[in-house]
């Protein structure tokens, strides 16, 4: 970037004829006409060292220092701050500049469940756990859900992770969910009942959360659900260990307290119909994807071959299930890992997992399989299965061959590399087949636009039918609880404007072009991440304890206080602590831009012109130099090398 | 008007600034629609530009305050208040004419007081002449004595030199090689636009600078090669001790001692013990100044041997029990060491330039408006303390009331052994209640009278008690002239735009006034303010063209060389007398024999102050406070302007070891009292002030809750009224104590 500049301006001080008078700053605040308040772009710190009589008094006069390598520069997402090439003034385009609240949300922005993620660790920061719980139920209704299943994209959006660990947002959102507000009756605040009814149905958190915001915005809701029993996966995939199922109540109950109703054992295509819900202005469809996929090869219906969602589900609702001695999970994802886990807790005495991706390729979570390692789950990768071997009915092995690779082809084929000779048998007398789910289809409303297995629909959850929208697994391709969660708050959002007569979606006023990026981490403070207490593998496995445990109020306020609180990126990028806001609404960033027309005219800027001592100057660098000798070190001031500044000062010692 | 206008419709005029800060600037003030926009320093100026401090850039923000008085006010809830309603001028005028023809028919002319006025210092509008002009007109009124910045500093150099105007010109420091600031700190107090850049430029130039202050101040900090703290109120004894070893020594200029002054010998007698039996050795003066008897001898030294050197004295250390001593003393130290009437050197008797009156160049001015004499002032002898050449006679009538005694002459009356019964009091550009000591006694007394009028702009402490409030105009709103008071130029104070809602300018308030009381108004005024400029800066030839004057809003003196006082009596003596009795320096003064108070001796001399170290009043309040100036505001001026106050918190100063003794942490609330009264301020615990000392920022706008404990932390809650024997205001002569605010006190 240097190279491109044809004269550096910069800036020079005297900290020897420096009074500390402040007449620079008030100059450039009339000059700018800028108010009383944090936004100054001229400053003067006070440096006050030794002890009677010795006593050394000191001045710092500073302001951009339009760096070489300006760290506000790159830390903008929105390409509001850029260096002009002919003179190397750094300035900010306020039209650009997302204003510091909107500005470095990058963790909220990656939440797909639309969370205000810097505002509730905040809140957790300042010790406001109800206040941080309230923040996070504005979007999402299932704090306690995500805040243990969340895959939370967030950590790895958040900005501290660029200086040493990002924030452990998601155990700070459980945190928040364990300060839920014990009174039933304190719901956030609801909008006047309005007269139009809708449906949604299936009660997975996608359609839970449609069912919310509708309610909330005074819509009448039912949610109608095939199964006895409300929260679709979370109910009945998810496992114990992972998602108690008091959490699950009580986030549900916490949704009907806002108005929801949900009814149970009402299944589409079956004791419900299109017909049915022309009662409804609209219809969220959130069916999920339950349709268990098997293995077409001989010997799948022997005895003690299962489904793992068949498997999972009996689990969570506390069925007995027949588990032999030897369990073998096939499938490489989470729900294999989950029900390989589920069967240890359930004290088979030997687990096995096998699956046709190698250990790598597998998409099951890295921590899952790591812990399911240290449960004594042997993993069994890069696996062709030809058959299921029985005896008398019951399955007691499958037949597998081993693999150099595999690989889907764009098309969705699969093309197997198989290795010659390899043929063996895995011994099992319970075969657990996770190799993923489906939508079913069948049961959809006739019409309704499918492909590649989801319902076809557009960024605000609309489908191809008039008043139906779709939601969640069913309809978007990332099968995750956020996701879900986001998909339902986006259609309910649809919804809502449908009913009003608003336009579908509101265009963005402002937007990011990049990702925060900080040039210089080394000007922030280090701070190691809080550590999740984890219960130890024996207490783990014996029975469906929850394996992490919940921040004591304490860990989590001094976890939260890693935040850097993401305001203005520019401001926390700066190591010189240039940019800043005024009060008020949604403020611009504010940085002195050195007095450019001034300079243009020919003049020097402001301050320069106002000291009384004729402490500052202002010029080409180079003559600066020239003039004053070579970059000195001003006594109590730091360069980042990452940023060097354009400034000479005559350095005033002791 | 007379600049051009830019495309923007943005006009750029200049025009001067003055406020009581001791400075005076010159600035382009952008003009859009009628109102200042923004403003810049001058820098199409001469070198050197009169470059303006925070204050003076912070003029748009206090031109257009949300808290200015725009409209005339009426009086609603009890004194003090606060409470007021909008009335019309005409009724404002009406009422204060009847109410002021009632108390005069009722009381007679002197229960009317009316004095002070120094908040405003222009030429013009200032001072509060031409309501004092009214008054004198209306039959008269009791006037007040007392400068409440200069009265020590002004009464020496009067006694030693027949003239106040004894100062040398700021820049000819340039030629100093020595320095010493004695209770200088120019980054607050200004003393002259520049004076920080000539000090720094006169170090740069290798001049040796001895600062001498019981604080560590920003000046300190950019100019001292040497802090000598001090104890308040002692500094005279430092000046006996340097005395002595010059003259042990023999380091004395005795030919400059025989051939300019008289009484030398009685000084040296005095200094070496002969006169009293206590010779002033520097190990007597350390016992009290605190300061090493080495020390002393070195800066004695210093200033005996490295010439030319200009001792500054400041007004603060003459603002103790018996300041003028100070100021008398270092005035002699100046002749003894010959730095008289030389370039670089310095007479040290009054060496800080303010503005009108008090400025180094001998101006020749034209005459602005006179008040004309008083015949209240008629009525009563004059003062013993009274000195021809500094003030008239009657400006020493003991009909006056010293401006310090105001509220006990208003609560006591002739009972009080004052000249009258006092029922009316006129204020115009000056804040009593804040900025004169013993603000408790200010808020008792003010409920006795029975009418009160106040010219202000503000507010302020004292605007909450009057029964009338006038709206004045501000700087820019009106013409008005300045002269500097350390360089020698003249600033137009230029109208620039009507003044704001319905403020008037003082002259045009009085010439309202006047007709309202049935004064001849054209004997009264006949001039409009531009036309007072016009006569004072152009009628004594000093200004000789007056549309550049306009347009450039400066006039600078054409002179060869920094102006240095008593030149002439210097280089010839003989056809140049200095303006005393004896036409010499005076030492020995024969005027002070005369007056035969003990306390105002004829030669200077140290007397252990009241409410200082050695006062037993210590065991019970054992910190000695000062009350020094605060740099975001002049006095009390600018204290509300949210740019200049998050500049700088207003705490008192105390050090780390008088802090830990009592528990107090930096930025804590602590209350700060005596038996006159307590205020609550927060603490800033540093190394840069004397153990033992405090330093309360004057200014702060006083603020009582219903206790009467102040939480504004105006340091006059705790200041003394007593004055010193020539009349000097003592604000740094008083004990106190700090302590924490207990739980059930907040
Ligand atoms: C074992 C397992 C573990 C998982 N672990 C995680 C995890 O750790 N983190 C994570 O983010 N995600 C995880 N997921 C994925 C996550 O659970 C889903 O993405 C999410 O639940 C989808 O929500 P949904 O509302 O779209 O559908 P679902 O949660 O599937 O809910 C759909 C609901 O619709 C009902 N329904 C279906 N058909 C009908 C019909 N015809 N009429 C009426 N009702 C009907 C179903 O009974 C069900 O209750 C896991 C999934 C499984 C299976
Ligand atoms: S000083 Fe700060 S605001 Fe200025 S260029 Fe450098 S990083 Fe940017
Ligand atoms: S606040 Fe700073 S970083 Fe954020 S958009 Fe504005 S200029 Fe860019």
């Amino acid at each position: 970037m240097k190279n491109e500049i044809n004269t550096q301006m910069g800036f020079y001080c005297d900290q020897t004829s420096c009074m500390g008078c402040a007449a620079c700053v008030i100059a450039c605040k009339q000059w700018h006409d800028i108010p009383a308040g944090p936004a100054s772009w001229m400053r003067v710190q006070s440096i006050e060292e030794g002890v009677f009589p010795n006593v050394y008094l000191g001045y710092l006069p500073s302001r951009c220092l339009n760096c070489d390598n300006a760290a506000c520069v790159e830390a903008c997402p929105a390409g509001a701050v850029s260096k002009r090439e002919k003179d190397g003034i750094v300035l900010v385009d306020r039209d650009k500049c997302l204003g510091r609240d909107a500005c470095g949300n990058d963790c909220s922005d990656a939440c797909p469940a639309g969370t205000d993620v810097r505002g509730f660790v905040s809140l957790i920061k300042q010790g406001k756990y109800e206040d941080a719980w309230r923040l996070i139920v504005e979007s999402n209704p299932f704090p306690g859900v995500c805040g243990r299943v969340c895959v939370h994209p967030c950590e790895s959006a958040c900005a501290r992770g660029q200086v040493d660990e990002p924030i452990a947002i998601n155990a700070l959102e459980r945190l928040a969910s364990e300060h839920m507000s014990p009174n039933p009756l304190h719901v956030p605040y609801l909008a006047e009942r309005r007269n139009e009814k809708v449906a949604v149905v299936g009660s997975g958190p996608a359609g839970l959360t449609c069912a919310y915001h509708l309610a909330r915005l005074g819509y009448r809701v039912t949610v109608f659900e095939a199964l006895p029993v409300a929260g679709g996966m979370l109910r009945i995939g998810i496992p114990k260990y992972h998602l108690p199922k008091e959490i699950l109540d009580r986030e549900i109950a916490f949704i009907e307290n806002c108005g929801v109703e949900i009814k149970t054992n009402k299944r589409l295509g079956e004791n419900l119909d299109k017909t049915d819900l022309e009662q409804y202005a609209a219809v969220f469809l959130s069916t999920g994807a339950h349709k268990q996929k098997t293995l077409d090869i001989p010997g799948k219906d022997l005895k003690g071959v299962m489904t793992g969602i068949d498997f999972l589900a009996k689990v969570n609702s506390d069925e007995n299930v027949d588990l032999g001695k030897q369990i073998l999970v096939v499938g490489g994802g989470d729900v294999a890992i989950d029900c390989a886990r589920s069967a240890v807790r359930l004290g088979a005495s030997e687990v096995h997992i096998a699956c046709l991706e190698s250990l790598e390729q597998m998409p099951a979570n890295p921590t899952g399989i790591a812990e399911a390692g240290e449960e004594g789950i042997k993993i069994h990768p890069s696996r062709s299965f030809s058959r299921i071997l029985g005896a008398n009915g019951h399955c007691d092995g499958v037949e597998c061959v081993n693999l150099h690779s595999m690989k889907f082809e764009q098309d969705g084929t699969l093309h197997l590399d198989v290795i010659e000779k390899s043929e063996h048998v895995i011994p099992a007398d319970t075969i657990i087949l996770a190799i993923g789910q489906a939508l079913d289809t069948k049961v959809l409303p006739e019409g309704l636009e499918v492909n590649n297995g989801r319902i076809v629909i557009d960024e605000t959850g609309a489908t191809s039918l008039p008043n139906y929208f779709a939601g969640g697994d069913a309809a978007i391709p990332e099968w995750r609880v956020a996701y879900a969660i986001g998909s339902g708050r986006r259609a309910a959002e649809a919804i809502n404007r449908q009913m009003r007569g608003l336009p579908a979606v509101e265009p963005p006023s402002t937007s990011k072009t990049r990702k925060s990026q900080f040039s210089d981490t080394e000007t922030f403070e280090k701070m190691e991440r809080v550590s999740i207490e984890q219960l130890p593998v024996s207490s783990r496995i014996s029975g469906f304890p929850e394996a992490e445990l919940t921040f004591t109020d304490e860990q989590g306020k001094k976890e939260a206080s890693r935040c850097l609180e993401c305001r203005g990126m520019c401001s926390l990028a700066c190591p010189y602590d240039v940019p800043q806001f005024d009060a008020g609404d949604n403020p611009k960033m504010q940085k002195c831009d050195s007095c450019v027309e001034e300079w243009e005219a020919g003049k020097d800027p402001i301050c320069v012109r106002s000291c009384p001592t004729r402490a500052l100057d202002a010029g080409p660098i180079e003559e600066l130099k020239a003039k004053y000798g070579d970059n000195r070190v001003a006594k109590n001031f730091t360069y980042y090398e990452n940023t060097k500044p354009n400034v000479v000062f005559k350095a005033k010692t002791k | 008007m007379e600049d051009n206008k830019n495309d923007s419709g943005v006009q750029i005029i200049k025009s001067a600034t003055a406020h009581h800060c001791g400075g005076c600037c010159v600035w382009k003030l952008h003009v859009k629609d009628g109102k200042i926009i923004k403003m810049e320093p001058d820098d199409d100026q001469e070198n050197p530009q009169l470059r303006g401090c925070l204050r003076g850039h912070s003029m748009v923000q206090r031109l257009y305050a949300p808290d200015r008085l725009n409209y005339p006010m009426k009086r609603t809830g009890p004194r003090g208040s606060g409470e007021f309603k909008r009335i019309s001028w005409d009724e404002a005028l009406d009422y204060t004419a009847k109410e002021l023809n009632r108390i005069k028919e009722k009381y007679g002319n002197s229960s009317i007081i009316c004095g002070g006025g120094t908040g405003d210092v222009t030429m013009v509008q200032g001072y509060g002449f031409h309501i004092e002009r009214v008054l004198r007109m209306f039959g008269g009124y009791t006037c007040t004595w007392g400068w409440p910045s200069w009265e020590a500093a002004s009464f020496a150099s009067h006694v030693n030199y027949g003239t106040y105007d004894a100062m040398n010109c700021r820049d000819d420091n340039l030629n100093s090689r020595l320095i010493i600031l004695w209770g200088v700190n120019p980054v607050a107090t200004i003393h002259g636009t520049n004076a920080m850049w000539y000090f720094k430029r006169a170090r740069e130039n290798g001049a040796k600078i001895i600062y001498i202050d019981p604080r560590y101040t920003q000046s300190a900090s950019v100019l001292a090669d040497q802090w000598i703290p001090i104890n308040p109120a002692t500094d005279t004894a430092m000046v006996m001790g340097m005395a002595f070893t010059i003259i042990t020594e023999e380091l004395q200029d005795q030919r400059f001692l025989n051939r300019y002054t008289t009484g030398f010998d009685v000084f040296r007698d005095y200094v070496l013990g002969k006169e009293d039996g206590v010779p002033k050795t520097p190990e007597w003066a350390e016992e009290r100044t605190g300061v090493a008897a080495d020390v002393i001898k070195q800066v004695a030294r210093d200033y005996a041997t490295i010439k030319p050197g200009a001792l500054i004295s400041g007004i603060s250390p003459g603002r103790t029990a018996f300041g003028e001593q100070f100021h008398r003393a270092t005035a002699t130290l100046a002749a003894m060491t010959g730095n008289i009437g030389i370039k670089g050197g310095e007479p040290a008797g009054r060496s800080l330039g303010d503005q009108t009156p008090f400025h180094a160049y001998p101006f020749k001015m034209g005459p602005p408006m006179q008040i004309g004499e008083n015949p209240v002032d008629k009525e009563a002898p004059t003062r013993e303390i009274y000195l021809p050449n500094y003030t008239t006679k009657d400006q020493r009538s003991y009909a006056r009331i010293h401006l310090n005694k105001i509220s006990d002459a208003i609560l006591h009356g002739k009972a009080g052994g004052y000249h009258a019964d006092y029922k009316a009091f006129v204020v115009s550009s000056i804040n009593h209640v804040n900025q004169f000591p013993s603000t408790i006694k200010w808020h008792k007394a003010l409920q006795k009278l029975e009418f009160m009028l106040v010219f202000e702009q503000f507010m302020t402490a004292t605007a909450r008690y009057a029964d009338i409030l006038f709206p004045t105009a501000e700087l820019f709103e009106k013409n008005d002239l300045i002269v500097g008071g350390s360089s020698p130029f003249y600033g137009f104070i230029k109208k620039v735009v009507e003044p704001f809602g319905e403020r008037k300018s003082q002259i045009d308030i009085c010439n309202l006034l006047a007709e309202r009381l049935g004064l001849d108004v054209e004997e009264y005024n006949d001039k409009t303010d531009e036309e007072w400029v016009k006569q004072i800066a152009m009628g004594g030839g000093d200004v000789p063209d007056w549309d550049k004057f306009k347009k450039e809003g400066i006039h600078r003196m054409p002179l060869e060389e920094p102006y240095v006082a008593f030149k002439e009596q210097i280089e010839d003596p003989e056809n140049n007398p200095f303006p005393t009795p004896s036409g010499k320096i005076e030492i020995y003064s024969k005027l002070l024999a005369d007056m035969n108070d003990p306390f105002l001796p004829p030669i200077p001399k140290y007397f252990e102050p009241w409410e200082g170290r050695t006062d037993p009043l210590i065991k019970k309040y054992p910190l000695q406070m000062i009350t020094p100036r605060f740099r975001r505001r002049t006095h009390t001026q600018f204290d509300t302007l949210p740019w200049l106050r998050e500049v700088q918190d207003n705490n008192v100063q105390i050090n780390t070891k008088d802090a830990d003794a009592r528990g107090i942490e930096n930025g804590e609330m602590v209350k700060v009292f005596n038996d006159r009264g307590e205020i609550r301020i927060r603490a800033t615990v540093t190394e840069r002030i004397l153990p033992g000392v405090i330093g309360v920022p004057s200014g702060a706008w006083f603020k009582p809750d219903e206790n009467m404990i102040d939480r504004g932390g105006c340091p006059n809650t705790l200041n003394s009224e007593r004055y010193s024997p020539c009349g000097s205001f003592t604000w740094n002569s008083a004990l106190a104590e700090v302590a924490k605010v207990g739980e059930d006190e907040k």
